[in-house]
């Protein structure tokens, strides 16, 4: 049955749009964005969305890492190009501050009706494709070619390898230390949306289901938002690559934020009224796309899907994350 | 007295921003009136402003994706 599966069409379509509509309707409901998670930590001091991405990563750790165990999804771990991976993911931690959120964050808006999250995507697809596909892939190309490549023993590097210990004995270790931080936080305040722990959990579960659902009908992927939305602007441009689990999830994160925006009376066209904002949002989405295609993956990509498998270079691809976004926020906000 | 800050169409930071600035310029004692059009923002700001504290006098859903606050400044 399972091979069956792997051919059918409509099964691909319906466990795409399925795994990206329960996706975005999360992303919603739990407002969860990880421009909003690294920012408020340094702008108001506050953790709560920080808080749900890490109660999402220590789930989707140990869940991921069972599928691999139980041989339901290969291991895969992201290349340590450390050079692309440094400049990509400060870059794109600039770029969603000019965006307006991160990949997901800017994904979920479209489906509230936020105009501006639509610019940004816009600019985030045709970017992404220049520096993927199209006349900028040189850039890429370079940044991740061998010489700027770590490997530790002819392999991708994994945290568990680095401390040369046993995976689960470096999962127990992590669970437990962010496990005390987070039980020891506070409960949220004013919470008109899903409360962090809920929103973590369901994120976490979800990205352990992208990966189980994607390789059902197909390769096992996991839930990314970079490449795909690439495929969604070349597909109808120029014929590929052919349509997969993960355009058809990428469609459903909007559809399914709009679900939840719509039942909770959240769902407007809306936008800036400053004409200039919207070209600041179109600027952000580039850089992100950019960026995006030098560290291998967005926030979503590199910070959950792939950092749970514990791959050092998606550390370091989330860490630069942060620094870029911090950077940008002290610049704009805090200078002063 | 009570002043009135319109940020529909900002999503966070600018929303929160704005509302710190204007909070800044008034008297303690004085009310501010902040209408907005994003969701998360009708969390950050009252968690701000109890941190910063202030007083949270009502969060209001208005409309379809419209909100106000009422804040009252009580330190300087």
């Amino acid at each position: 049955m399972l091979e069956s599966l792997q051919e059918s069409f409509a099964a691909m379509v319906i466990l795409g749009l399925f795994t990206g509509a329960a996706f975005g309707f999360t992303l919603q409901r739990g407002r969860f964005c990880m421009n909003t998670a690294f920012r408020d930590i340094l702008l108001t001091k506050d953790f709560t969305t920080f808080q749900a991405y890490i109660l999402a990563l220590l789930i989707s750790i140990v869940g991921v890492n069972l599928l691999v165990d139980f041989g339901l999804i290969e291991s895969e771990i992201k290349p340590f190009n450390w050079l692309a991976n440094a400049i990509g993911g400060y870059l794109f931690g600039i770029g969603i501050v000019f965006a307006g959120g991160c990949g997901s964050g800017t994904w979920y808006r479209v489906g509230e009706g936020l105009v501006g999250s639509m610019v940004a995507v816009l600019g985030f697809a045709i970017s992404a494709m220049a520096a993927s596909i199209g006349k900028l892939d040189f850039i890429r190309k370079y940044l991740r070619q061998e010489d700027f490549t770590i490997q530790i023993n002819d392999q991708a590097p994994t945290l568990h390898g680095l401390v040369g210990a046993n995976k689960w004995i470096v999962i127990a270790v992590i669970t437990a230390a962010l496990g005390i931080w987070l039980f020891r936080a506070q409960r949220p305040a004013h919470q008109k949306g899903w409360t962090w722990p809920v929103t973590g959990a369901v994120i976490g579960l979800l990205i352990v289901f992208g990966w189980w659902s994607s390789s059902l009908v197909g390769k096992a992927e996991g839930i990314t938002l970079a490449s795909t939305t690439v495929s969604l602007l070349s597909y109808p441009t120029v014929g590929i690559p052919k349509p997969n689990w993960g355009m058809f999830m990428l469609i459903g994160i909007p559809l399914g934020a709009f679900v939840s925006a719509r039942l909770l009376g959240e769902a407007k066209l809306r936008g800036p009224s400053e004409p200039s904002r919207y070209l600041k949002q179109f600027g952000g989405g580039l850089l992100m796309g950019f960026a995006a295609m030098q560290s291998g993956g967005c926030n979503i990509n590199q910070g959950l899907t792939n950092l749970s498998m514990l791959s050092l270079g998606s550390l370091e691809v989330i860490l630069f994350i942060i620094l870029g976004n911090w950077t940008m926020v002290w610049f704009l906000f805090l200078r002063d | 007295m009570l002043h009135t800050l319109d940020v529909k169409g900002e999503v966070c930071p600018y929303s929160t921003v704005k509302t710190k600035k204007k909070m800044k310029d008034l008297a303690i004692g004085d009310q501010l009136k902040v209408i907005f059009d994003y969701p998360l923002t009708a969390e950050e700001i009252p968690r701000w402003a109890e941190k910063a504290g202030h007083k949270v006098i009502e969060v209001k859903k208005t409309g379809d994706a419209e909100w106000e606050i009422l804040l009252e400044k009580a330190v300087a």
